[in-house]
């Protein structure tokens, strides 16, 4: 099930708040356990199980480790953590890399091994990368091993995150597992969160979306046309992904969950280290502290610091797919970073801001141009058409797909750029933002949002069936 | 001390609750005029559905087809796009003063498709040249208003080699008397040649047509003012405002032209069944107002001038729905009309041209129908 869809919408989300609000305090975790778990068998209901058993699995190590921690046997627990890192990755890597292994293995050496065509369980990657963030840290003893498995269960299932993120950390509501507050505010903050998050995806991510699905796909394209095309990628593929973390931070909020932020304006960044720091940071923090910093980090010498960021930045870009143009994608990255960090240093900092927002989002939209494209042949027929090859400069195309999207490029560039800054200028004072004349504005700017979302949701099916008993 | 904050989560609860609630109290809709086709019913639960993914994928396609004031939430979404200054609207163009046109890509076009049509089309004639003067062969493409109209259209709107299509299609088929409409169709731009909100051409587009049909196959043209004007309907949005469903679109009319003091009698059958004529005027209260012209379209209409005194000769037509505007201009022209409509009609044509002691052949389609049509093959092997 995804939160942009009519059944999520209108049938699971009233019907799962009605339950948990009238369920006294103690059963409200399983209200959120069984309706997690009927999110998730709502796509493929066999992979139910394996959800179950990454539960039980990672519970059982979770208490094992924390068991021989007590009792003294470092050795022990460290072998629990390794059996539990292992479990996890082998899952993972069994349903989402087998196929892309065996591809690979068969255009190196022509062995003509068969494909398994496993369909890969939503979300696998980000429920794998939360378990295992639990196992290490107990392991770390940063948090106490979680003693009751329901608790456990509804932070492992937790249908807010569960299939597109953020990465929670199991640290981060480990608290709110056994005891929280929820309250108007917060299910009012959370509402208004999620209908923002709706909006983002719903009108900006769709429909500059099928401008890109429109370039990508036409058979005559001009240099100018493909930049657009570019652009338009760009936007989407942030407010898809940043509008689906507002929802899931919405909806946790609703529930009295209060995840991190996963997006903090990151086409507004100078450079690519600080676009790093504000985009998916739940994935940026989670190979920080729990790969690149265990591996030395930047602490055993530039050498060691260019293999860890190398290392590093294939397994993100791995981490999003199954192919080889993720890996290039994230090579990409990990070698800007080398020589943002070791090469340009300082100097890079003290460069003019407008160059730093160029020189970022310029190498940003190449770097999204390499990740959407999976087919490297297409893709280099793509650059070279970015770039000039073999291609008019400017087409009539290029301005009829200008004409229809210019209003709403002007709105996603607005949306891209924090504005706070600018409101908390005007002399409103603190009075009035507190007031509810202040909530009243907002309610009302929710519900338009959602009006005109369901509206293009509702766009997205009606389909004219002209030819039809003609 | 912060205050709770009621409002947003009261607004957030009404919104989601009338949708939802309203939504399966509603009674449910089974038919939408709009899109022409049959909506989602309530799916049934079982174990299986649900293992097998159909239950889900069933009760999705039903709250959405189901939604409360469906056809109202689309004209919000195209208000949103217009006021963006959108004009690719529901895979449709939204053009100028009023006009809006089909929308198809270069990449829409399926090349093996057109070439296997055209193909058919002149497998046909070739078939029919045997037994027939392929002179009386005639072969009539529409193009669509995106060709005629070119300066409706948004500004650069991208549309498929509409031109090129015809002319290869006049290449290929050269063994006929090819019908080209297209120079006499974009001197008349100033007239109503194509309706507004619907892919059809008018009765005058259709009238021009006959007037270069005339001149090709030497039958007289006796002018415009031969011709009395009848409007029957000034509220028909056809189906371009059903794709778009813009509240501000514009309403068409609907007329007709008729010889003046013509004492011809015809009797129409329609797949077997009498009509009262070619017009239809009940179907001016349905949607589909274009429907007026022999009330839509079946396999096989027979036109049969029980005025005429014989020796005027039997026409077959292989047409699509642009041919039901046109033929009631030519029909005083045939002691019988055979119309036949591929995408209903499965019979054998050479057998059928026997039968009916065919004198003439007119094959009649608009070109964005002609490139896309999965029944012609039919005329290959007559």
């Amino acid at each position: 099930m995804v939160f942009s869809s009519f059944v999520f919408l209108f049938a699971f989300l009233p019907l799962v708040l009605l339950l948990y609000y009238i369920c006294p305090a103690k059963l409200r975790n399983l209200v959120l356990l069984l309706a997690s778990l009927l999110f998730y068998a709502w796509g493929e209901p066999v992979y139910v199980l394996i959800m179950l058993f990454s539960t039980v699995f990672d519970y059982t190590n979770g208490r094992l480790i924390a068991h021989f921690k007590k009792k003294g046997a470092a050795g022990k627990a460290k072998l629990f953590l390794v059996i539990d890192v292992c479990g996890n990755l082998g899952i993972l890597g069994f349903f989402k890399y087998t196929d892309f292994l065996i591809g690979t293995v068969n255009s190196l050496t022509g062995a003509g091994l068969s494909l398994l065509y496993i369909a890969l369980p939503i979300g696998i990657s980000f429920y794998t990368f939360q378990t295992m963030s639990y196992t290490i840290d107990v392991y770390r003893g940063v948090v106490p091993a979680q003693k009751n498995i329901l608790n456990f269960a509804t932070y492992v299932v937790l249908f807010p995150q569960l299939i597109a993120g953020p990465i929670v950390q199991y640290k981060t509501i480990a608290d709110e597992l056994s005891g929280r507050r929820g309250s108007l505010t917060d299910f009012g903050e959370g509402a208004f969160r999620f209908s923002v998050g709706l909006a983002k995806k719903v009108i900006l991510a769709n429909q500059i979306g099928s401008l890109w699905t429109a370039i990508s796909q036409s058979s005559q394209i001009s240099t100018a046309s493909a930049w657009l095309g570019a652009a338009a990628y760009t936007f989407q593929i942030y407010f898809d992904f940043s509008g689906y973390s507002d929802m899931a931070i919405g909806l946790g909020r609703m529930f009295g969950f209060h995840f991190l932020e996963n997006f903090h304006f990151p086409y507004m960044s100078k450079s690519i280290t600080e676009f790093w720091r504000r985009w998916h940071i739940s994935l940026g923090s989670w190979f920080r502290e729990y790969v690149y910093i265990p591996l030395g980090g930047n602490r055993k010498g530039a050498k060691r610091q260019i293999f860890n960021l190398l290392a590093v930045w294939m397994l993100t870009g791995l981490w999003h797919g199954a192919s080889w143009n993720f890996v290039l994608w994230g090579l990409y990255y990990g070698i800007l970073l080398i020589l943002e960090k070791l090469v340009f240093g300082s100097r890079g900092r003290r460069a003019h801001p407008v160059f730093g927002h160029i020189y970022t989002m310029f190498l940003v939209v190449l770097g999204w141009m390499l990740f959407a494209q999976t087919d490297f042949g297409e893709m280099a027929a793509y650059l070279k058409t970015m770039f000039g090859v073999g291609a008019p400069l400017i087409d009539g195309n290029f301005w009829y797909y200008l004409s229809c999207n210019a209003v709403l490029f002007a709105v996603l560039v607005l949306c891209s750029i924090d504005l706070r800054p600018l409101f908390a200028r005007i002399p409103f004072g603190k009075g009035l933002r507190e007031s509810a004349a202040a909530d009243l504005a907002k309610s009302v700017v929710m519900i338009v949002l959602l009006v005109v979302s369901f509206a293009f949701l509702a766009g997205d099916s009606y389909n004219p069936f002209l030819y039809f008993r003609f | 001390m912060k205050k709770t904050k009621l409002i947003p989560a009261l607004a957030f609860l009404l919104v989601i609750g009338f949708l939802s609630v309203g939504g399966w109290l509603a009674e449910d809709r089974e038919f939408s005029e709009n899109e022409n086709r049959y909506l989602a019913e309530k799916p049934k639960f079982s174990i299986d559905n649900f293992m097998s993914g159909k239950f889900q994928e069933k009760l999705e396609s039903y709250l959405n087809d189901q939604m409360l004031l469906r056809d109202q939430w689309i004209t919000i979404k195209t208000a949103v796009q217009k006021a963006c200054r959108d004009t690719d609207i529901g895979g449709a163009y939204v053009g100028k003063n009023g006009y809006d046109f089909e929308k198809i890509l270069p990449e829409d076009v399926d090349e093996r498709l057109f070439a296997r049509n055209t193909q058919a089309v002149k497998d046909f004639f070739e078939s029919c040249s045997g037994d027939m003067d392929p002179t009386r062969l005639s072969f009539l493409l529409v193009p669509t208003s995106g060709l005629v109209l070119k300066e409706e259209l948004p500004d650069h709107a991208i549309l498929f080699d509409q031109e090129g299509c015809i002319s290869q299609v006049k290449e290929a088929v050269d063994d006929c008397n090819f019908i080209d409409v297209r120079d006499i169709l974009k001197a008349h731009t100033n007239r109503e040649i194509y309706y507004r909100t619907d892919h059809h051409w008018t009765t005058d587009g259709a009238f021009l047509a006959y007037e270069e049909w005339c001149r090709a196959t030497g039958h007289e043209f006796l002018g415009e003012d031969a011709y009395e004007k009848t409007v029957v309907t000034d509220s028909f949005r056809g189906s371009l405002y059903s794709k778009i469903l813009d509240y501000d679109s514009a309403y068409d009319r609907i007329w007709t032209l008729d010889r003046k003091g013509s004492a011809a009698v015809f009797r129409v059958t329609a797949d077997g069944t009498e009509l009262s004529g070619f017009y239809q005027p009940q179907k001016l209260q349905e949607k589909d107002k274009y429907a007026y012209f022999f009330g839509g379209n079946y396999g096989e209409v027979q036109i049969c001038q029980e005025s005429s005194g014989g020796g005027k000769g039997n026409l077959l037509l292989i047409k699509d729905s642009f041919a039901n505007a046109f033929v009631p201009l030519i029909a005083e022209e045939y002691d019988n009309i055979y119309m036949i409509d591929l995408r209903y009609y499965k019979g054998d044509l050479a057998e059928y041209r026997k039968e009916h002691s065919i004198t003439d052949v007119l094959v009649l389609y608009n070109i964005s129908n002609f490139i896309s049509d999965k029944n012609l093959y039919q005329l290959s092997n007559p």
